[in-house]
């Protein structure tokens, strides 16, 4: 009875009382270093960043607000009719996200994933109480969908998690889903090449995965290219290239939502495999649809892309 | 497609589904008909409240007066009843014919017939002066006497009743009793008239 009265929507009914109205979905990218957002506008995808700086924006630090008179909601949110009926998709990159490659047959079903069910299954896991957990199988689908031999254990700090929610609860709009920068990266890198080696570079995480017509074999997390270098990627790239000899002859995509193509070029440069970096020329269907990508194309088109990856509200 | 929700917490999705369960809507449309029901009772209750509070002094003085004329009315009961015999006579007295009136008429009357005079006139009403509906009944009774000469009495006789109907105010009944019949060498053959007249 208590949680049926603190849970009762009321101001929501209220608003919607004579209609539910459109719902719309924006999606935020929120860095330490930076926050972009890719959001309609009349009707159009219109991708804004730099908003890092813009007092009221999504922080992963603390817990900020977007309150009535705050800069995020003058400048960012304007024309965005963010409301009850607005949905976000959370893009993040923390240091704390963790990217697991778990045995589906060790996995055995789908059993709830409390922290110690995490242990159970890695037990090289960090701070499994303070983390929430998913899983997703080799198609980055949920895994009730279809269990899969590769599953990929993903997790997020809960803070991090609850900082969003309020943020967004302050603005009446709901969360439809938060999603590492590195996965939807992945997902992106796997759509332009469906089999060979992918490597994610974020600003706190390397992510290689050994894709075969689009589906993950080989998934690792490793510390970001700066920290570890490009000679320990090459490394485990040629590992997972022994236990692939078929797919090892394709080249390495590089996608990076910090470093430009040719700064990836760059780094990719002394690599024993060839090496093919992702650039906006690439995906010339996207640039049509989002107006102001040019800033940052791949953070925008990775925000597109999150925004394709999470399904439709289920609930309506 | 990841799971809708992937990595929202138990609290977040919950807000999602209870924001669109029927149930919960079903709820708050029942939970906002009965407030607004009661809104509308409270404030027509309000509203009668407000009303019978600023009738509630009129209708006490109302009362009181009405209570009091009620004692003044018993107070006069016989005034009243007088006034209204007064009432009712007041068309009576109003559209009186009095005695005098008719006296004169018939004088009149024998002043056109020069030949018939009068020898006895006798008048009573039967009006009863304790019946508030009673009117004048005037009974005339009158004897006269025509001289005999070369007309015949009781052509004059019938000639004056005639000039009496005239005289006399509409409604009255002229009768002749005993007709101007001369007897033997009498010079004035004496008649009687009786006359009936009930004020309209």
């Amino acid at each position: 009875m208590l949680q049926f009265l603190s849970n009762y929507p009321w101001r929501y009914y209220l608003k919607t009382f004579f209609g539910r109205g459109r719902t719309a979905r924006g999606a935020l990218l929120v860095k330490e270093d930076r926050v972009s957002m890719l959001s309609p506008v009349g009707g159009k995808l219109v991708f804004s960043s730099g908003l890092r700086e813009l007092r009221g924006a999504p922080s992963l630090t603390n817990s900020s607000r977007a309150g009535p008179g705050t800069e995020f909601r003058r400048k960012a949110l304007a024309d965005r009719y963010v409301n009850h009926s607005f949905e976000w998709v959370f893009v993040v990159d923390t240091p704390e996200v963790q990217i697991h490659q778990i045995d589906s047959l060790k996995y055995g079903g789908t059993r709830e994933l409390t922290a110690r069910r995490v242990m159970e299954l890695v037990p090289s896991v960090l701070n499994a109480d303070l983390a929430a957990w998913e899983l997703v199988n080799s198609r980055l689908e949920q895994i009730e969908q279809e269990t899969t031999p590769v599953s990929i254990l993903l997790g997020l700090p809960k803070s991090v998690i609850k900082d969003l929610e309020g943020w967004s609860r302050h603005l009446r709009s709901t969360v439809s889903a938060i999603l590492p920068l590195a996965l939807v990266l992945l997902e992106l890198s796997i759509t332009l090449s469906p089999t060979g080696f992918h490597v994610v570079l974020t600003t706190n995480h390397t992510v290689i995965a050994l894709t075969q017509e689009g589906e993950i074999r080989l998934i690792t997390r490793v510390d970001p290219i700066q920290r570890l270098g490009a000679t320990q990627i090459d490394a485990i790239i040629g590992s997972f290239g022994d236990t692939f000899p078929e797919i090892a002859q394709h080249p390495a995509r590089f996608i990076s939502s910090d470093l430009s193509s040719a700064e990836l070029a760059n780094e990719a440069k002394d690599f024993s495999i060839p090496v093919v970096s992702t650039g906006d020329s690439e995906v010339l269907d996207l640039q049509e649809m989002i107006e102001g990508y040019r800033v940052a194309p791949i953070e925008a088109f990775a925000l597109y892309r999150a925004l394709c990856l999470v399904p439709p509200n289920p609930y309506r | 497609m990841v799971a809708y929700g992937l990595f929202t917490s138990r609290r977040e999705q919950n807000r999602q589904r209870y924001r669109h369960d029927k149930l919960y809507r079903g709820t708050f449309t029942i939970v906002v008909i009965v407030f607004v029901a009661q809104v509308f009772v409270v404030a027509a209750a309000s509203a009668l409240l407000i009303a019978e509070r600023r009738i509630d002094p009129e209708t006490r003085a109302l009362e009181l007066r009405l209570t009091r004329l009620a004692s003044e009315e018993e107070q006069h009961t016989p005034l009243l009843r007088k006034l209204g015999i007064l009432t009712s006579l007041k068309p009576l007295i109003v559209n009186r014919t009095p005695a005098a009136r008719l006296i004169s008429n018939i004088e009149e009357a024998f002043f056109a017939n020069e030949r018939v005079g009068l020898i006895e006139l006798k008048l009573s009403n039967h009006f009863d002066p304790n019946d508030p509906n009673s009117k004048d009944d005037f009974t005339i009774f009158i004897t006269g006497a025509i001289k005999a000469t070369s007309l015949i009495p009781t052509v004059v006789l019938t000639d004056f009743t005639k000039t009496l109907e005239e005289k006399l105010p509409k409604g009255a009944n002229v009768e002749i009793a005993r007709n101007a019949v001369v007897q033997g060498a009498e010079t004035f053959a004496r008649f009687d008239l009786k006359i009936h007249y009930v004020s309209q």
